[in-house]
């Protein structure tokens, strides 16, 4: 709970800049996230929730100020150090799962761990071991098709853990899913959490962010509060 | 493994796309074979005739009243040139019955040549079945395989040449030249058959007729001077062997464009459909782009996907495209031994390696550009569709 695993530093970050249809998206956000820091972003609709978990992501770049993940610099890294970063340092689990089809539950977590630079025998062994870390050890070999939403979204957070990130982003992650599932897949975060792991979450769910430590809430891309829920 | 079962995600279109890649492989195939056999062909006739220079005698002299003394003449003057080692008398006659007067290639020959000529330059024909014939032996006959082929002759049966028999005590070895569809029989029964095939009005043949010398030249010698000078003789008629071998490789090479041309053209079309399949397979899975970013993938390594999934679609239809390649020009070359006709294809590694890799190497260059859209996508873009 002492050194920041996030600094944000006066981030702007505006989308069509110059044309008609300009916006600006963040507006001047700062704040800095410990490590073992559960957070939630919360916000309507606009208020730039999405464009600030894209730029702690890695996804996108700041228009002017930086962003700051364990230590580097996200606004003056090239393409591939910013792949690099996400790949390592950085975990996403996204509202709609976000598995690819045609690999099986196992192959979906091992991809990550291909990417981060890991062989394909020590990728394979990673995943197998995050899967069973999370209770899926039987489901290793079921593609997404044949799983349940529950089931896809803990094999989404097992690929967003495998390379042990210093910070796991997720992005509604109970959005698409009946409250008792959501249930279960907010206590496994909560888990993740006690164990050590950062945690920042971007909803709009109560039941969400009350779980969290801290609460930030954005209205037009800016910070409107930032305390305990 | 995983480019293949994206692949077989999609499968009609990876059949038609893979469909498009196999017919231009199969096309190149199939002229990639047929011009391997003919540069095989063109390549052992000019090793055959190489320090050969082949001096017809004229059929107007052959039937003057006075050949004999002309060809005598001619002989004498020919061994008197400069730069010529040895020369030796061929009987050459047409076969025009049965079968191989019909078939694909170069004509059926009856030829006739003293033992000193197969000494000279015909060292080449060896006998692959059965036996030569012995000096002094009579009515008997050597026949090529393609010969053997067509008119259904083997070891022990009798051959009929203008009403005459002869038996068959040999075949030769396949040599891809024009022996492969001839017949050879000792020199005195083709001074016989000569005698025979001239009109029945002339009787001015001389009675040891024939038909060519076979000039073998001396080492260094300048070939196209000899043949010029042999030219020249009365009653002899000589062709350049450089300038036979260069027209045919001219003709080859004209042959060669236009056959690879075509082929190009087939595959270049499966090309095309390679793009067009990438096109919209980058455009489908855009979002699993996104995804594969979001999760570390660089650039590179989405180019990677995107290529080999490109080449894995040209390793598909290359590997068909040869197969059913191969499989035509066997059924093809299969039907052309049966009748004894030419054989027109030669598969080679060269031929089906070659074909493989340029299907591979062409369908990776056509995913190029679709990968490197899909390579150059804004995670955030991606993930957005």
């Amino acid at each position: 709970m002492d050194s920041p695993i996030v600094d944000v530093r006066d981030l702007v970050k505006v989308h069509a800049p110059g044309r008609p249809t300009e916006v600006r998206a963040l507006d001047g956000i700062s704040f800095t996230v410990r490590g073992g820091d559960y957070v939630a972003v919360v916000g309507e609709s606009g208020s730039g929730k999405t464009t600030l978990m894209h730029v702690l992501g890695g996804l996108d770049r700041p228009t002017s100020g930086d962003v700051v993940i364990d230590g580097r610099s996200l606004a003056r890294t090239s393409r591939r150090e910013l792949a690099a970063i996400r790949a390592r340092a950085i975990g996403f689990v996204f509202q709609g799962f976000n598995l690819l089809p045609n690999l099986d539950a196992r192959e979906n977590v091992a991809l990550a761990a291909r990417y981060a630079g890991h062989g394909a025998g020590a990728a394979s062994a990673r995943a197998e071991h995050a899967l069973r870390d999370i209770g899926l050890g039987d489901r290793m070999h079921h593609l997404p098709s044949a799983l349940s939403g529950g089931q896809q979204q803990r094999v989404a957070i097992a690929r967003a853990l495998v390379n042990e990130p210093a910070l796991l982003l997720a992005d509604e992650p109970t959005g698409e899913l009946d409250s008792h599932t959501a249930e279960n897949v907010l206590e496994l975060l909560g888990a993740l959490n006690a164990r050590g792991q950062t945690l920042i979450v971007v909803t709009h769910s109560e039941a969400v962010w009350r779980r969290a430590r801290r609460v930030i809430r954005l209205a037009d891309g800016r910070i409107v509060s930032d305390d305990a829920p | 493994m995983n480019a293949l079962r994206d692949l077989a995600s999609r499968p009609a279109r990876t059949f038609f796309t893979v469909a498009g890649i196999a017919i231009g492989i199969l096309a190149l195939t199939v002229v990639g074979s047929l011009a391997e056999r003919l540069h095989t062909i063109v390549t052992r006739s000019t090793s055959l005739n190489t320090g050969i220079v082949f001096a017809t005698i004229q059929r107007s002299t052959m039937l003057s009243p006075n050949a004999r003394q002309t060809i005598t003449r001619a002989y004498t003057r020919l061994r008197a040139l400069d730069g010529v080692r040895a020369a030796a008398p061929e009987v050459i006659v047409p076969y025009e019955s049965g079968n191989a007067s019909g078939r694909f290639g170069p004509p059926s020959l009856v030829f006739g040549f003293p033992d000193q000529a197969r000494a000279l330059g015909r060292q080449m024909l060896v006998v692959a079945q059965g036996r030569n014939s012995a000096p002094g032996e009579r009515r008997v006959a050597v026949v090529g395989p393609d010969f053997a082929a067509a008119e259904h002759v083997g070891v022990g049966d009798v051959l009929a040449l203008q009403g005459n028999s002869f038996a068959v005590v040999g075949v030769m070895e396949k040599t891809f030249t024009i022996f492969d569809a001839a017949v050879i029989v000792p020199f005195p029964d083709a001074q016989d058959l000569l005698r025979q095939d001239v009109p029945s009005s002339s009787d001015a043949l001389p009675p040891d007729p024939i038909s060519a010398f076979l000039v073998v030249t001396k080492p260094n010698a300048d070939v196209g001077l000899l043949a010029r000078r042999i030219a020249l003789i009365d009653g002899l008629s000589a062709r350049d062997p450089r300038e036979v071998a260069n027209a045919v490789r001219s003709t080859l090479g004209i042959f060669d464009a236009i056959v690879f041309g075509a082929a190009l053209i087939a595959l270049l079309v499966g090309a095309f459909s390679v793009v067009n399949t990438m096109t919209i397979a980058v455009t489908e899975r855009t979002r699993e782009i996104g995804i594969r970013k979001a999760i570390g993938a660089t650039d590179g390594s989405i180019l990677l996907t995107f290529v080999g999934e490109a080449a894995t679609i040209g390793a598909l239809g290359g590997a068909v495209g040869i197969v059913l390649g191969l499989a035509v020009v066997a059924a093809i070359d299969a039907r052309s031994a049966a009748g004894g006709n030419l054989q027109l294809f030669a598969i080679s590694p060269t031929v089906a390696l070659g074909a493989f890799a340029f299907a591979v190497a062409l369908s990776a260059v056509a995913g190029f550009v679709p990968a490197l859209g899909a390579a150059r996508l804004p995670p955030t873009v991606a993930l957005r569709r």
